[in-house]
């Protein structure tokens, strides 16, 4: 599958014209949620792609902050 | 406030110049307390900022611009991002003195509550990350923004050390706090594990104060934050293939299915919440699921058997689900009622303290009832712990019954 842009995928999810598993799978986490499912002996699915996504998503704006080595206390 | 000065001499040049380096980026320049934007850029970001545009005279000529304070940006680039819009912000470069008296400033304010923000200009969508250069005198009033050779540069930086290594070998890096945009008031641990970031995680005040203060070290945030990515992962096997469980007479119940759902219900009290599903010896349960244990799943620190033991262990009657509760020294097994109620119908459990008194009757649960008189992996006292442990513990701890009461009750 193509990787789309995120925020494409999120207007998507949104608009509920896509459920999670094709979130995640068409985003660039894809290969480590299907490495998540495998670790975990459960088939890909639209509830676990749920909870990949509740553990791992940041917020695009939050990421522009914790990427800037300048921002924040970095001590 | 003070307004600093406004020199907008030669500015529509530079924004000519930035304009044919940066066609497709709108362009915020910082002129004293200001950001502003012209032409073509400041009709765009007076749209999505919904802020009115004015004319102003430039260089001798009226031109169409608009203008925050610079304490706005936090607000309105996320704006200005959010809309799709590449943004480069070009720095008014001042003078070396001046410059390095606001670094000290800055510096200096390290530890406030209040953080220093750095470099906030970087903050563009996507594209290599634009900034200013400051480091030429006033007089030249050149804008620069920065390629990518400043990225390429970074790139090249020595790996950063881990701070830390988890059992499991993995490296942790980038540890820090941050403040959120959205929320000021709002402060984040985050780090990154081999190279991957980690989800923030709000932090208590008293941590963040204490990490300001260099008490709190990030190895030990991470131990408060993200404590299941530094335990010792279960290994891979015990998700491949189906866990055992000890039931009630030691038969071993095979665990055939384990997962997690959101619960999509409206009608359900649980709507919304995260919930572990189980298929267990032919029996399908849920319940809802902690934070902590959610954790430990997506974390493999716990395999489905341990936490079916933990979340189902009541449903399944199991032994190991009882074990766990004990009175506290001192109360003997003879102390424990568990009866009937006549007034209600209900099975209850409660325990007689002699000079401490005897506590409340509680309703038990039916598996409790089922595992303490069908199975028998329950015992009165488990049962009597689990139920009352709490309300034991504090009636021991206090004054006995028999005691001269205070004189509360004198005139």
């Amino acid at each position: 599958m193509s990787v789309m842009k995120h925020e494409e995928l999120v207007e998507l999810l949104q608009e509920g014209r896509i459920g999670h598993l094709q979130f995640v799978m068409n985003g660039e986490n894809a290969q480590d949620y299907l490495d998540w499912c495998r670790s975990h002996g459960t088939d890909p699915s639209d509830d676990s792609a749920e909870f990949f996504i509740e553990q791992t998503e940041i917020d695009a704006m939050e990421r522009q902050l914790i990427d800037d080595e300048e921002y924040g206390l970095w001590l | 406030m003070k307004r600093k000065s406004e020199n907008t001499d030669g500015i529509l040049e530079q924004f000519a110049k930035m304009k044919e380096r940066h066609p497709d980026a709108l362009l915020l320049f910082r002129i004293g307390d200001t950001y502003q934007s012209f032409k073509q850029d400041a009709v765009k970001a007076s749209t999505i900022l919904d802020i009115e545009t004015r004319d102003k005279k430039l260089d001798g000529k009226e031109v169409r611009s608009v203008e925050f304070p610079h304490h706005a940006l936090d607000t309105y680039l996320p704006k200005l991002v959010r809309a799709g819009m590449r943004v480069a912000i070009c720095e008014q470069l001042e003078k070396p003195q001046k410059i390095e008296k606001e670094k000290s400033q800055s510096q200096s304010n390290t530890n406030e509550a209040d953080m220093p923000r750095k470099k906030k200009e970087q903050a563009t969508q996507e594209e290599p990350v634009k900034s200013v250069k400051a480091d030429k005198p006033a007089e030249e009033r050149k804008t620069e923004v920065k390629t990518g050779e400043s990225q390429e540069a970074k790139a090249e930086r020595k790996p950063r050390e881990p701070q830390m290594v988890t059992v499991n070998g993995d490296k942790v890096t980038h540890g820090h706090a941050y403040q959120s945009k959205t929320n000021p008031e709002d402060w984040y641990f985050t780090a990154k594990i081999n190279g991957e970031q980690l989800k923030p995680q709000k932090m208590d005040p008293a941590d963040l104060a204490a990490y300001q203060k260099k008490e709190m070290t990030v190895p030990q945030l991470m131990e408060r934050y993200y404590p299941t990515k530094l335990m010792q992962r279960a290994p891979d096997v015990a998700f491949q293939v189906a866990n055992v469980v000890p039931g009630p007479d030691q038969r071993p119940l095979s665990v055939d299915k384990f997962n997690v759902y959101k619960e999509k219900d409206e009608q359900r009290p649980d709507f919304g919440r995260y919930k572990f599903y189980a298929e267990v010896d032919g029996q399908k349960m849920s319940t809802v699921a902690s934070r902590q244990d959610l954790n430990a799943y997506f974390d493999r620190v716990q395999t489905p058997g341990q936490l079916v033991e933990k979340n189902f262990g009541e449903r399944l009657h199991l032994p190991s689900h009882y074990q766990q509760f004990r009175l506290p020294e001192g109360v003997e097994a003879s102390a424990v009622r568990i009866a009937k109620d006549r007034s209600d119908n209900k099975w209850k459990v409660s325990a007689d303290l002699g000079e401490h008194g005897r506590t409340d009757k509680k309703e038990i649960s039916f598996d409790d009832g089922f595992a303490l008189f069908k199975t028998k992996t329950a015992t009165r006292e488990q049962i009597a712990a689990k139920y009352l442990g709490e309300d034991i513990r504090t009636m021991l701890n206090g004054p006995a019954m028999n005691m001269e009461r205070s004189q509360s009750m004198k005139m």
